[in-house]
């Protein structure tokens, strides 16, 4: 039966071990946060500490100590080396040539005890058992302090200003963020250090006489640390949504700038239906006017006033949908319906630029994972530019061609087409640069929103110049996983 | 059939060209509908009376495009547009290339069908102005051309390679035949019959 004593490190071990993991996993998932990876070796060097040290207060020879005490120094290079690149990453600052000395320093101590014969910087000669919290703990009786020993606690202390100096300066600068960071984190590192140097130096120079365990203060500082991490990927997720929803507001104002464009087109695609439900209507007055009305001719009316009133309804809500503010949805989208709606929205204009319309959307194509009203944005957006392209070109032809096909078993491929001028080369790099325009009206956003709608489907947007006249942009999506 | 006055009406929107025949046919004006200018061009000639109405915004062929063949061909029907909406530039083209009116798709029954009316009428006055001219030779006809340009009789005679006293004969069995008095009345009835 264990102790209190013995039972604290295997508790140290296990909640070092947990925390690393998590960190690990945390790095796994998302290599940029190298902060979490340098945690990660911190913690998982606290775990083969503690486990060290239990080995020496359960020690019970003189040998078996000193090959423990070997273990130990190896085992306190990982946090030296851990919290110095942890330090460096997370803060932002501290002197590198002062992280890399104490790193350098710390190395030859570990190598220097445990390469060379046993305790050659501080060797235990007597071993004494006393009891501790409920356990027999091994520890120092007499010891032999070697000149290794400076050098481990010139290193300690070097460390101790290498924190410091780092925490100073984050405090220093401007924002709570970093004051907080500084104070929880800066602190908790100083703090335990202090209290681990503070004990080594005590056990080595024979003046308390207690088991070397510095691995429990060690575990304060991870808890602390731990929790600035957590903290900061918590901001993280926030900003995340906060990009998302910026993203969706700014999809819907070029939305709404884009059907401002086609404001004049739509009208007339409205005015079509509007147009033939009104002259069916006054030739069915005259009809009814008539002594014997004509009852088949009056039911066609009735039927072609209904069909084009639902022709206008459609127009309507889909310009309606397109107007609405709304965050990303993603649903199983058929691309062939998708594309003749967006044809509808442009066919005005299209038939004012004198540009022929052609689209090649196979029906047999799968089901995209999609929001449809930011995709349709995107072909809407693609198929004004080509329009645009197409009506101010030098060429006589005047084509705007949509074209889909499957890429591979996971993706759709989307081309629009124009016969227009191309794209000028020094251009082709930065047209999905925001505010990048080579139209008079127009904020040049179109195409930097389209290129962020489609990355957020997981697919890629680009242009090209084609071989004989005009652009082609080409997206992907990916197919529904229903599909 | 084509020799009766007709309205030739031309959109591509299946459902508007509908309603539209509906409407003109309840007024009792005879209708052929058209769904392009090109299925209009291949049905029509010189002998077909009547006027047109046509979308100005159509695929391919469009209103002003179709109006410039027409003419092209001697086809002199006037024509009527419409617009899904105000073209001013267009519009100014289109009435100099002689468009009878110029109307919004949902303009007011009344004016629409005022418009179609103006047409036919201008249709009739003018294939009746040319009957007149219908008694005329090739020969007649050809100096007449001249005339109405404000050509002296030397130039004519030199033109068609014939005597300066034929082209005077010519000239006057012409002033006999339509029944005018004077060469200046000439000259204006026969820029009225689309002479020139």
């Amino acid at each position: 039966m264990e102790g209190a004593l013995f039972i604290l490190w295997t508790t140290v071990g296990a909640a070092s071990l947990t925390l690393g993991a998590v960190h690990g996993i945390v790095w796994l998932l998302d290599r940029q946060r190298l902060a979490n990876l340098a945690f990660c070796l911190v913690a998982l060097s606290v775990v083969c500490m503690a486990r060290t040290e239990f080995g020496m207060a359960r020690a019970t020879t003189v040998e078996e100590y000193g090959d423990w005490l070997r273990w130990f120094y190896v085992a306190s290079f990982g946090p030296t080396l851990g919290l110095v690149l942890f330090v460096r990453l997370y803060f932002g600052t501290g002197r590198t040539w002062l992280g890399a000395l104490v790193v350098i320093l710390r190395a030859l101590v570990a190598a220097g005890n445990f390469f060379a014969p046993a305790g050659s910087s501080w060797r235990v000669v007597r071993l004494d058992h006393t009891p501790m919290l409920g356990d027999i703990a091994a520890m120092s009786g007499e010891a032999v302090v070697r000149p290794l020993q400076w050098l481990a606690t010139a290193a300690s202390l070097l460390f101790l200003a290498y924190v410091v100096d780092a925490t100073v300066a984050l405090w220093r600068r401007p924002g709570r963020d970093g004051r907080r960071k500084a104070a929880v984190v800066g602190g908790a590192i100083i703090g335990t250090r202090l209290v681990a140097t503070l004990q080594a130096q005590l056990i080595v120079w024979g003046i308390v006489a207690m088991p070397v365990m510095v691995s429990p203060a060690f575990l304060i500082m991870l808890a602390a640390m731990t929790y600035e991490l957590c903290r900061d990927i918590v901001a993280s997720r926030h900003s995340e949504k906060e990009a998302h929803r910026l993203r969706d507001e700014l999809a819907h104002v070029a939305r709404v700038s884009t059907l401002s464009e086609l404001s004049g087109s739509l009208a007339h695609e409205l005015n079509q239906p509007l147009a033939a439900i009104l002259r069916n209507a006054e030739a069915a007055k005259l009809l009814l006017a008539a002594k014997e009305p004509d009852l088949e001719e009056l039911r066609a009316i009735i039927a072609d006033i209904h069909s084009d009133d639902r022709r206008a309804g459609a127009i309507i809500e889909r310009m309606r949908a397109l107007l609405k503010r709304q965050a990303l949805e993603l649903h199983d989208v058929s691309l062939g319906t998708l594309a003749r709606e967006v044809l509808e929205l442009v066919r005005g204009d299209a038939l004012a630029h004198r540009v022929t319309l052609e689209c090649a959307v196979p029906d047999s194509l799968p089901a995209v994972a999609a929001d449809r009203v930011q995709v349709s944005q995107v072909l809407l957006n693609l198929l004004v530019n080509g329009i645009d392209a197409a009506s101010s070109a030098r060429g006589s032809e005047r084509r705007v061609a949509i074209q889909a096909r499957r890429a591979d078993a996971r993706t759709v491929e989307v081309a629009v087409a124009d016969s227009g001028d191309g794209i000028a080369p020094e251009l082709l790099p930065k047209v999905f640069d925001p505010f990048v325009t080579t139209k008079a009206k127009g904020m040049g956003i179109g195409l930097a929103v389209s290129r962020t709608i489609v990355e957020a489907h997981g697919g890629r947007l680009w242009a090209q110049n084609n071989d004989r006249a005009g652009a082609t942009f080409r997206f992907t999506l990916p197919v529904a996983a229903t599909a | 059939v084509s020799s009766e006055a007709c309205v030739h009406v031309v959109d591509d929107d299946a459902a508007f060209l509908r309603a539209m025949t509906r409407l003109l046919s309840a007024h009792g004006l005879r209708v052929r509908a058209f769904l392009s200018g090109g299925e209009l061009l291949a049905q029509v000639s010189e002998a077909t009376r009547g006027c047109v109405m046509t979308d100005l915004h159509l695929p391919e062929l469009d209103g002003l495009e179709l109006q410039h063949r027409l003419a092209g061909r001697g086809i002199a029907m006037p024509v009527v547009f419409l617009t899904g909406r105000g073209d001013i530039p267009s519009s100014v083209r289109a009435m100099r290339q002689g468009a009878v009116d110029f109307l919004e798709k949902n303009a007011p029954e009344a004016e629409l069908i005022a418009a179609v009316r103006r047409g036919l009428d201008a249709d009739r006055t003018a294939s009746a102005r040319r009957g007149r001219f219908a008694v005329l030779t090739e020969r007649e006809l050809e100096v007449l051309r001249h005339v109405v340009r404000g050509r002296m009789n030397k130039q004519i005679a030199a033109e068609l390679g014939i005597h300066e006293r034929t082209v005077k004969l010519h000239r006057s069995a012409i002033t006999t035949k339509v029944g005018v008095r004077s060469a200046a009345e000439l000259a204006t009835l026969a820029r009225e019959a689309g002479i020139s």
